[in-house]
């Protein structure tokens, strides 16, 4: 083990201790359905730094690099930490990416689309960094050509007020939540929110980031409802003895372990190709969002059914986990937008190579431009 | 538990990575524009081309992880996972040398004394001796442990006797390496007492005999033993050590790209040819959205199978034993390369294309997918097997 795998073991530690402490079954159903988060949780987590982990230090960050953040959002997915905490994150790369100032307290990212900002996690309670380019809209960003970033500020923090207007003139939409109860907030923006210009690319970006921080949450999870089912299956007897001993029961667990590794090995690919703009490969972080979406049903569907009725339940912890997989695997694209997404890239990879001069002479199968664009994902170190 | 036990860290391939890749591809668009080989689903099994394997030794592509000392080319087996998959994905006949090259040459290295690997591993980098696997037998399938083939003490050597079945090209293969008895199990453990000896095909009291597949192919045999003296130098490690060594060497053969691409030939056609229609403005607008969803489907899928399988490899090649890791990756690889094949049917029900063995492109790959289909869930363990592997690792038994 080199230094830095033991100083990043040392950080995930410390992130689980701490969640372990805090996301107790009852203060995460208690934070779902009171505040819409957990306070002390969260001052803890400021306390400790690891708000803002993976922005540099002079932007006010607390340093390292994504797969630092990457390792504190799976963290989080795990415990179902009742907190803005991936979307923090997110938002701290978001804005030191750009060369702006990070803000302090909890933060939220939001891709703009249309006049407002709709279903924004945590939108109530934390700092929205709007992100657009051009003509997407946001009354912030009409009249631009450009990539901009907008930083708005809560209404009232701590609060859940609805349609108010804060000191920046913006308008506090209505406020949702999503299966798990976490806020997902409607958030309009008026004319006297200051917009930063940012450089081109930025608002791929931080959808980008959206996706890969909602498929590190569901990477963990996925594993969490794996280790509940586990254990679940060696405590629960029934015929006389545990059903871990069946082997119809052994096989739906190896079922769902490969879906939780799968969903493990694409996110981390996705971290370590490091959020690459618009490359000659497959884009990983679609990827890896297709795969964990698509898993997580797979995932809740098979921990439901060997954990019986009594998963079903609103006083079992099970279903702090599976209801956010159920909603996670929707948020900031679904398996079908992905999929959808990667298809077109791969016929259009298909199309060039057929196209291209030299490349295409063994046209027919097996001489497509399928494999080149698959492999060439720098995280197989086959892109230079 | 946590993810780390159920997966090994995804690592970077080794620099020289992609140079090596551009490498292959080059030669084998050279190779398909010739004429040389014709792009086929699961070549790895019944490609069978003795002149493409010694053309690939040529270029340095055979017993890659083999030290230059016993004529090999002291590449990193991460670097031999870039041309395996380089061959596979481009449905390249590599069935002669598959078994010497994935499995015989690491498990000499491993185990085989130093005569051993003087007389077999130069030629296995070659590309002129080939082996074959002797596990299966009969009665011992799933079940390996009930192997029958007995080694009885001789002078100088063990007297081998018993039935070896599903022996891939034993046919053509030069040696075979047996997993038999040499001792009696410890009551219970059946494990003790099993051995590898290291067999020469082309000898008295060897009987080799066809198993003609229903594609009317024949890559698997019977071998019988009858009597046949094995010297001593031919043990391969230490006598009743045979399982230890046989599991080790399965990690390998789980883990490997074959266990995702055996119907990437298909998947890339389809992809070419529905890119052709979409193109030409054959295909209305919501029929190549639903293609370009379903492809997608299976293209994730198979790039997370592979960040899966290449997270395996790394943890081989760093000297781990990632058995659980490596039995998921046969077992969501296996059943993808199944599901390719639906895929295929499903996207191209208008106009249809009928599996067709004589036909060419699209008809004559299904032809060869469907009906090899039902191996890819068998070999190498079968998944019901390896999903007991994975949930002892997981504690439930």
């Amino acid at each position: 083990m080199t230094a830095a795998d033991g100083e990043r073991e040392l950080l995930r530690r410390t992130v689980e201790d701490l969640l372990a402490r805090h996301c107790t079954p009852a203060r995460v159903a208690a934070a779902a359905a009171g505040a819409g988060w957990d306070a002390g949780l969260w001052q803890a987590l400021e306390e400790t730094g690891l708000t803002l982990a993976g922005s540099p230090e002079e932007a006010g960050g607390s340093g390292g690099d994504l797969s630092a953040a990457a390792d504190i959002a799976v963290a989080a997915g795990a415990a179902a930490a009742p907190v803005p905490l991936a979307e923090t994150l997110a938002a701290g790369m978001l804005l030191s990416r750009a060369g702006l100032a990070i803000p302090s307290g909890a933060l939220t990212v939001a891709v703009a689309s249309g006049p407002g900002l709709r279903r924004v996690p945590y939108g109530r309670l934390a700092t929205t960094v709007a992100a657009g380019s051009g003509r997407s809209g946001g009354s912030g960003g009409s009249g631009r050509d450009g990539d901009w970033l907008a930083v708005i500020e809560p209404a009232g923090r701590g609060g859940t007020d609805r349609g108010g207007t804060d000191r920046g003139g913006t308008d506090r939409g209505g406020t949702g939540r999503n299966l798990a109860g976490e806020p997902r907030d409607e958030v309009i923006f008026g004319g006297d929110v200051e917009v930063h210009d940012v450089p081109a690319g930025t608002a791929d970006y931080a959808r980008r980031l959206l996706r890969l921080f909602r498929s590190l949450l569901i990477a963990g999870a996925a594993q969490r409802a794996l280790d509940l089912t586990v254990t679940y299956v060696q405590e629960r007897e029934q015929f006389g003895r545990p059903l871990a001993r069946f082997p119809t029961v052994q096989q739906e667990l190896a079922r769902m372990a490969g879906e939780v590794a799968l969903i493990g090995a694409a996110t981390q690919a996705a971290v370590a190709a490091d959020l690459p703009g618009a490359g000659e490969g497959v884009s990983a972080v679609v990827a890896a969002k297709a795969q964990a979406s698509s898993g997580a049903g797979v995932v809740a569907a098979i921990a439901h059914q060997l954990h019986g009725a009594i998963g079903t339940t609103e006083e079992h912890r099970l279903r702090l986990t599976t209801t956010r997989l159920w909603s996670w695997r929707d948020e900031d694209g679904s398996e079908a937008e992905c999929f959808a997404e990667l298809g077109r890239a791969a016929l259009a990879a298909a199309t060039g190579a057929g196209a291209g001069a030299g490349a295409g002479a063994g046209a027919g199968a097996g001489a497509g431009g399928l494999w080149p664009w698959l492999s060439g994902s720098p995280a197989a170190g086959s892109a230079v | 538990m946590r993810d780390g036990t159920l997966l090994p860290p995804v690592r970077p391939l080794p620099a020289g990575a992609a140079e090596l890749r551009s490498q292959v591809r080059g030669f084998l668009s050279a190779e398909r524009t010739a004429g040389r080989f014709v792009p086929a689903c699961d070549a790895w099994l019944s490609g069978w081309d003795e002149s493409f394997s010694r053309g690939l030794a040529e270029r340095g592509w055979v017993g890659m992880t083999i030290p230059r000392e016993y004529g090999g080319h002291g590449r990193s087996a991460l670097e031999r996972y870039v041309v395996v998959e380089e061959l596979l994905a481009a449905g390249a006949p590599v069935a002669a040398h598959w078994v010497s090259d994935r499995q015989v040459g690491p498990n000499l290295l491993r185990y085989g004394s130093e005569p051993l690997k003087r007389r077999y591993l130069p030629a296995i980098a070659q590309g002129t001796c080939y082996f074959a696997i002797g596990l299966s037998e009969p009665d011992a399938g799933s079940d390996l442990a009930a192997v029958r083939t007995t080694g009885t003490r001789a002078d100088g050597g063990w007297t081998v006797s018993g039935t070896k079945i599903w022996t891939s090209g034993a046919h053509r293969a030069h040696a075979l390496i047996a997993l038999l008895r040499t001792g009696p199990p410890d009551g219970r453990k059946r494990h003790v007492g099993l051995s590898q000896l290291l067999i020469e095909l082309e000898q008295p009291g060897v009987t080799i005999r066809p198993i003609i597949s229903m594609t009317g192919e024949h890559h698997f045999n019977e071998v019988v033993f009858d009597g046949v003296f094995v010297p001593d130098e031919q043990v391969v490690g230490t006598i009743g050590e045979g399982w230890a060594q046989v599991t080790s060497e399965l990690a390998y053969e789980r883990s490997g790209p074959e266990r995702l691409l055996s119907t990437f030939v298909l998947l890339d056609t389809l992809v070419g040819e529905l890119a052709a229609r979409s193109g030409s403005g054959d295909m209305g607008a919501g029929a190549a959205d639903a293609g370009a969803g379903a492809v997608g489907r299976v293209v994730s899928r198979l790039w997370a199978c592979r960040q899966m399988s290449l997270a395996v490899a790394g943890a081989l090649a760093a000297g781990e034993a990632p058995e659980i890791a490596a039995a998921l990756v046969k077992d969501v690889g296996t059943r993808l390369e199944s599901e390719i094949i639906e895929v295929a049917r499903m996207l191209t029900a208008t106009p249809g294309v009928e599996p067709d063995p004589e036909g060419s492109g699209m008809a004559g790959l299904l032809a060869q997918a469907v009906l090899h289909a039902p191996g890819f869930t068998l070999r190498g363990g079968t998944n019901e097997i390896l999903r007991g592997i994975v949930a002892r690792g997981l504690g439930l038994r």
